[in-house]
């Protein structure tokens, strides 16, 4: 299996890291440790469902929809394309056009959020997002997964206020979609995935581990 | 291993728990929480959860910091260990994981090794935690030190005992995780045939952390 090594293209979770302007800090606390005279190390963490790399299921927007102990392996496990998109301000739907996505496929999109917006130690509210347009699209073909490099697929400054539409017309379509991949040290192109969320019990999201091996 | 050959062959099968407020875990532990803290129900435009909970719960990873001042944390694992062919072994003995049973399953160098034994499902089925849950001995950890495991895993919260009097807890962890082998616990195992299967483990990015809370599936070779 080591003929083509794993790519992690996941944030590391970190005290003090960028996270949503409302969402609460992540903590890591090591409420056992062995540097303080106890037998253990042992942490306990508090963060957001949405911090660093995540997935966002259908209820984070749906009222009725899956949650994300309801994602199928098949959505997060197996040929995905890497597409980049050149568009410095947003992912439109004349930006998806020449790439014939197909139904079914898992499609993650390199922007120049990568490494940019990761490189910001604010969040970086310019970061590069899915259009309205480019949302129909994806939905219009039934894509099985879309994940973005940055903390959202919609954004805060978008001039057509698209936050909300982005998300229930994505997860409206049952596409599940991961959110925050550094997608720096990867190129376009086509890789197996497998990306897992925790089982979060009817929680509407959760952070991930992804990582990509190149298909030659 | 590739990521699509489950396709051809057999599905997937989640050998995680899951994590819910009421679970079981050690009363030493921190309660795990999830808080709906923002809930379309409640007139919020969309739903967003926090989670509190101990790295230890449910089915979850030990990098060696959890027992060794210095040893690795679960950031620095390679994927290595937990992306591969896996054996599940059963365990007969009713009572703990010994090193002579261990002994007749052949047990070579650098496996992926999950145990199922009695706990599965026993001890996710219980109301409260059960104390009597099976584990590995100190002379089966020994066992699998000297047979070069790179992996692990158990159907219980923990690979050690905290009522055998001649294997504390900190013994196992100590003898297995002292020698880099990497320890996933609270594996669900239940409905599982032994046998080869290719294994997906994967923890959360947590920096410097001892642990992590990980999803677990395999699948039949």
């Amino acid at each position: 299996m080591t003929k083509n090594k794993w790519i992690d293209v996941t944030a590391p979770l970190v005290n003090g890291m960028v996270v949503w302007p409302n969402d609460i800090k992540v903590q890591i606390e090591r409420r056992v440790s062995m540097d303080r005279g106890d037998l253990v190390n042992n942490s306990t963490i508090s963060m957001g469902a949405h911090t660093g790399t995540h997935m966002d299921a259908p209820l984070h927007f749906i009222a009725k929809g899956k949650s994300i102990d309801q994602v199928p392996f098949d959505a997060i496990i197996g040929p995905t394309r890497v597409i980049e998109i050149k568009d410095k301000v947003s992912i439109k739907a004349d930006d998806l056009k020449p790439y014939n996505i197909k139904r079914g496929e898992r499609i993650l999109f390199k922007t120049r959020n990568s490494p940019a917006s990761w490189q910001n130690k604010n969040f970086a509210e310019d970061f590069v997002f899915i259009t309205k347009g480019a949302a129909q699209l994806l939905a219009y073909t039934k894509v099985a997964l879309v994940g973005v490099d940055y903390l959202s697929v919609g954004s805060p400054v978008d001039p057509e206020k698209g936050m909300k539409d982005v998300h229930e017309i994505l997860l409206g379509a049952e596409i599940w979609l991961i959110e925050g991949l550094n997608l720096t040290d990867v190129k376009p192109g086509n890789y197996n995935l497998i990306c897992l969320p925790l089982k979060l019990m009817n929680a509407e999201g959760s952070p991930v581990r992804a990582v990509l091996q190149r298909i030659p | 291993m590739s990521a699509k050959s489950s396709k051809a062959g057999s599905e997937w099968i989640d050998i995680s728990v899951t994590l819910h407020e009421g679970m079981i875990a050690f009363s030493s532990e921190p309660l795990l929480q999830l808080e709906r803290r923002r809930s379309i129900a409640r007139g919020h435009k969309a739903n967003n959860t926090t989670i509190h909970m101990s790295v230890h719960s449910g089915t979850h990873m030990d990098a060696p910091r959890h027992f060794v001042a210095d040893g690795k944390t679960i950031d620095q694992m390679p994927f290595d260990i937990t992306l591969g062919r896996a054996r599940v072994i059963e365990i007969t003995n009713p009572v703990s994981i010994k090193a002579e049973e261990l002994a007749q399953h052949n047990i070579k160098r650098g496996e992926r090794i999950l145990l199922k034994t009695h706990n599965s499902p026993k001890f996710w089925q219980a109301d409260a935690i059960s104390m009597d849950y099976l584990y590995i001995t100190r002379g089966a950890a020994r066992f699998l030190v000297e047979a070069g495991v790179k992996l692990v895993g158990i159907d219980a919260l923990s690979v050690g005992s905290p009522v055998d009097p001649d294997t504390t807890t900190p013994d196992t962890h100590q003898i297995l995780l002292g020698n880099e082998i990497w320890i996933i616990e609270g594996l669900n195992l239940t409905g599982v045939n032994p046998g080869n299967y290719n294994l997906i483990c994967l923890p959360l990015k947590l920096k410097d952390t001892e642990g992590s809370p990980v999803r677990a599936i395999i699948s039949k070779l």
